[in-house]
């Protein structure tokens, strides 16, 4: 079986460590979009879920920053944040390193990738991961897309990330689910911390809803750090589920400002067409 | 967001995060760390009082600063606070 789920949503270590302290009818909404999805991953009885997201400078570090890195270990350890703050008990998630290592091979026809056997999972992963297989009885493959540091991987090679991986997906006699997580637009930790750009996340949104590339990847660094604030560099990770679904729409399940989570909550189902 | 600024501090941040041995060190030897990593007077002052807007306005990665004053016991608000208004931060003040 080739890929037979792709999604994409944010994340935010606010979700989790500062829940109890939001507004119910704040956030309610977004943790009901939240179950809708995880229902729908259930639902499509997954063998493994390739998770695009970036790195919170918890793995990876300017004196080796790769652009794409894939996690090809048997097991990752996560929360890396302290457990007590990101309120997630420190686990352990499976891994499914031999289709790691297939898809790695199958992606790196078009797109170079660096690989690690000691990634560990940071909130970029953990908190979809908490809410979303909380059992951890999906195995996982990480794809990390430098969103931190630049220079950048440029939009249009993460659009080619995802079209490499929804190749090497539909190789595999596999169910494979593929979920981006990251964005849209905040500032986290960073002085406008809090400051949600609506207009640009909407805008970022339609395109995603009609899968339209050049729209996609139309933004330049600065316009992203100006309007959509350093988190909105996570698009990226987005960008690549839509270039695994090149060709079909997707479907906006819900958006809703999230404040006391300094970002935007967002689901988007994409189609996967043949 | 330059890369490259500030770049030891950010290195010596990055490593008291997520490498206990550093951090260990970090509470024990705080001066031959700082000495290690080449950070200037004006870093080691600005580590030393947690001036987390001091370092932001650096270049240090505001990803690098929150998990560094989480381990410090800066409260969230005082941090925000501090990202607005650059100034030494005290653990548990609020």
């Amino acid at each position: 079986m080739p890929l037979v789920f792709a999604a994409a949503t944010n994340h935010a270590p606010g979700i989790t460590s500062r829940r109890a302290t939001a507004p119910e009818v704040e956030v309610a909404p977004f943790f009901e979009g939240y179950e809708r999805l995880r229902r729908r991953i259930a639902a499509a009885r997954l063998d493994a879920l390739v998770m695009v997201s970036s790195d919170h400078i918890q793995n990876l570090f300017m004196d080796n920053m790769p652009a794409f890195i894939i996690g090809l270990g048997a097991c990752f350890r996560g929360p890396t944040e302290d457990e007590h703050f990101i309120k997630i008990p420190r686990t352990t998630v499976p891994g499914a390193p031999d289709l790691a290592a297939a898809l790695a091979d199958d992606v790196m026809e078009s797109v170079d990738l660096s690989f690690s056997g000691e990634l560990s999972l940071d909130h970029g992963f953990m908190v979809p991961l908490h809410f979303l297989t909380p059992e951890l009885d999906v195995p996982v493959v990480p794809i990390i897309v430098n969103c931190m540091y630049p220079p950048f991987p440029k939009l249009g090679r993460a659009y080619e990330l995802g079209r490499a991986l929804r190749r090497a997906a539909d190789r595999q006699p596999l169910r494979i689910g593929l979920l981006g997580t990251g964005g849209l637009s905040h500032w986290p930790a960073a002085p406008l911390s809090g400051k949600i750009a609506e207009d640009w996340d909407n805008a970022f949104l339609d395109a995603m809803a009609a899968n339209r590339r050049d729209d996609l990847i139309r933004y330049t660094d600065a316009e992203i750090e100006r309007d959509g604030g350093p988190g909105g560099h996570e698009i990226r990770t987005w960008i690549a589920v839509a270039g695994a679904c090149e060709g079909s729409p997707g479907r906006v399940d819900f958006y809703t400002p999230l404040p006391s989570f300094a970002v935007g909550g967002a689901v988007i189902d994409m189609e996967i067409r043949r | 967001m330059a890369s490259m600024q500030a770049y030891n501090v950010q290195k010596l941040i990055y490593h008291v995060n997520t490498r206990p041995a550093v951090y260990e060190r970090f509470q024990t030897d705080r001066a031959g760390l700082f000495a290690d990593y080449g950070l200037t007077a004006e870093e080691r002052e600005c580590v030393d009082t947690m001036n987390v807007g001091a370092l932001y306005a650096m270049g240090v990665h505001p990803q690098l600063l929150a998990p560094f004053a989480g381990r410090e016991n800066i409260a969230w608000p005082d941090y925000i606070r501090g990202m607005d208004s650059p100034g030494p931060l005290r653990p548990g003040s609020i």
